[in-house]
């Protein structure tokens, strides 16, 4: 693949052209953000298969509805906003079921220099928090994004972004007691 | 200050989502109390433990950029019927072989080619190669790559690609080694559409049947109306669309074994009377005929290289116990 990184282009530049047509521009944008979103989806997902077909479902409906897209709003909000509602709509079909993390998966991954059990009882822990808790939490935990973009991504305020938050502390600690 | 209001304070510190005024605050609480400061201390061992994992998943991000890229050609075709002539006459000047080969763009062609030479920014030129029987032809694209085309067999491809894709549309049987440069290799056939980036594989296609052997790299492989249900294929794999079916579950094959026609072999595995009779047609440019209907739905297994035809029928008749006849220019296989 020639990379796509050379000369790189703003996501902006690129949510332009992509509302004109340009399929070049979505490929740039969908080497930019496919595994990242890959690896949010099996976070919640903990299946392969799903998390990269939920991928490719909002890929496709962003490419349908490319016209429609907002030329103001981060094109990277957008996309997991759609994968956000994708996931929700996920566990709410029959398909859905509650999965593990596959612990090769964390055994083989080779940086993590503390202590492995901790990470799986921490993450299973993240695991129990409710759903809607859960997202905002990710988003900002494993995402890195700020309150305001969560706010956008979940329609919620930034208010309710804190609020979810310290909520998530709260009950992380408790769980993380035992 | 409340409990949930210093924890908020911590955490937006933590993930980096303090104001000044705010931190200013947090560090006053801090230095405050050793309540406080515990509090704070076990928040941040709690997010620090819950950093990202590095989960090193293979999320095939080429492969999945082909399928994708298969469904956006698949909207593209569904939004052209929508909209009709007026935008398939500009679809023609701009991207895509595709107008070009349906038959419902025969009448588009010519008004088209009319505008075609009054309009200098249409530098595209469409090629037509093709092979007789007995022939062979080794093709360099102008991205560099090669195609090696087998008797009786047809290529149509634009000399120059368009910028996100390079299309070709093959009938017959050719070999392809593909070079890599960030645009999808499509192959068109009539009932099948291959997508690739850069890799070697074989494509054959006749009566609308296509088949796919995978001799370097990954290839994805779709019926032409259900671009989403594509399945990739890895080295040394085989899969095949019949008609409207989707493409059958990959299979392991010797790629090496199973090409042998680009060093002139002719290889037949499981292969039905009728099919071969046709590679041989191609190959010797001879007139093969039955005696009856069920002699063409034997099946052989085996190779041939170059040797004479009457050698080729008399092993096929030895090991299928039948004879052969010459017949008006050709041979005729009877019972």
């Amino acid at each position: 693949m020639s990379s796509p990184t050379t000369n790189r282009k703003s996501d902006s530049d690129l949510l332009e052209k992509i509302r004109n047509g340009d399929s070049n521009a979505f490929r740039i944008l969908f080497f930019r953000y496919h595994q990242k979103l890959v690896d949010f989806s099996y976070y919640r997902t903990k299946n392969l298969e799903v998390s990269k077909d939920l991928v490719q479902e909002i890929f496709t409906k962003t490419w349908i509805s490319r016209e429609n897209l907002d030329p103001k709003k981060s094109i990277k909000s957008y996309l997991y906003k759609s994968l956000t509602n994708q996931i929700i709509n996920f566990f709410n079909s029959s398909s859905a079921k509650t999965l593990k993390f596959d612990d090769s998966i964390l055994r083989s991954s080779s940086n993590h220099n503390d202590d492995l059990e901790n990470k799986i009882d921490i993450f299973t822990a993240i695991e129990k928090l409710p759903e809607q808790l859960k997202t905002v939490f990710m988003l900002s935990r494993i995402e890195g994004f700020k309150y305001s973009e969560i706010a956008e991504i979940c329609s919620i305020s930034v208010k309710a972004v804190e609020k979810r938050m310290t909520k998530c502390l709260k009950i992380l600690r408790k769980l993380m007691v035992h | 200050m409340k409990k949930n209001d210093f924890q908020n304070l911590c955490l937006k510190s933590l993930s980096k989502n303090i104001s000044d005024e705010e931190n200013k605050k947090l560090k006053l609480l801090l230095e405050e109390s050793a309540q406080n400061r515990l509090e704070y201390e076990k928040t941040k061992k709690l997010w620090e433990d819950s950093s990202p994992l590095n989960l090193n998943l293979d999320s095939n991000t080429e492969i999945e950029w082909i399928k994708l890229n298969n469904i956006m050609k698949t909207l593209n075709e569904e939004k052209i019927e929508k909209t009709g002539i007026a935008e398939s006459i500009k679809t023609f000047f701009n991207p895509g072989l595709r107008p070009a080969f349906s038959l419902g763009a025969l009448l588009i062609l010519i008004i088209s080619s009319i505008l075609y030479f009054t309009n200098n920014e249409t530098e595209r030129i469409l090629k037509t190669i093709s092979t007789t029987n007995n022939e062979h032809k080794e093709i360099t694209l102008s991205d560099g790559s090669l195609v090696k085309l087998n008797s009786g067999s047809e290529l149509e491809y634009y000399e120059n690609f368009e910028e996100d894709k390079r299309e070709i549309k093959l009938n017959g049987e050719a070999f392809f080694s593909v070079k890599k440069d960030g645009r999808p290799f499509i192959i068109s056939t009539e009932n099948a559409v291959t997508t690739v980036l850069g890799t070697q594989f074989n494509v054959w296609s006749r009566d609308k049947e296509t088949r796919v052997i995978v001799k370097e790299g990954r290839v994805s492989l779709a019926e032409n109306r259900s671009l989403t249900k594509a399945v990739v294929l890895s080295k040394d794999e085989y899969s095949k669309v019949v008609e409207a079916m989707p493409p059958s579950e990959p299979e392991n094959v010797n790629a090496e074994e199973m090409l042998g026609w680009m060093n002139g072999r002719i290889v037949f595995n499981g292969t039905v009377l009728d099919e071969i009779a046709g590679e041989l047609e191609r190959y010797y440019d001879v007139k093969i005929t039955f005696g009856n209907d069920k002699i063409s739905g034997y099946s052989l297994t085996g190779s041939f290289e170059n040797e004479e035809i009457d050698t080729v029928l008399a092993k096929i008749c030895l090991a299928l116990d039948l004879k052969y006849i010459e017949h008006e220019n050709g041979y005729k296989l009877l019972e």
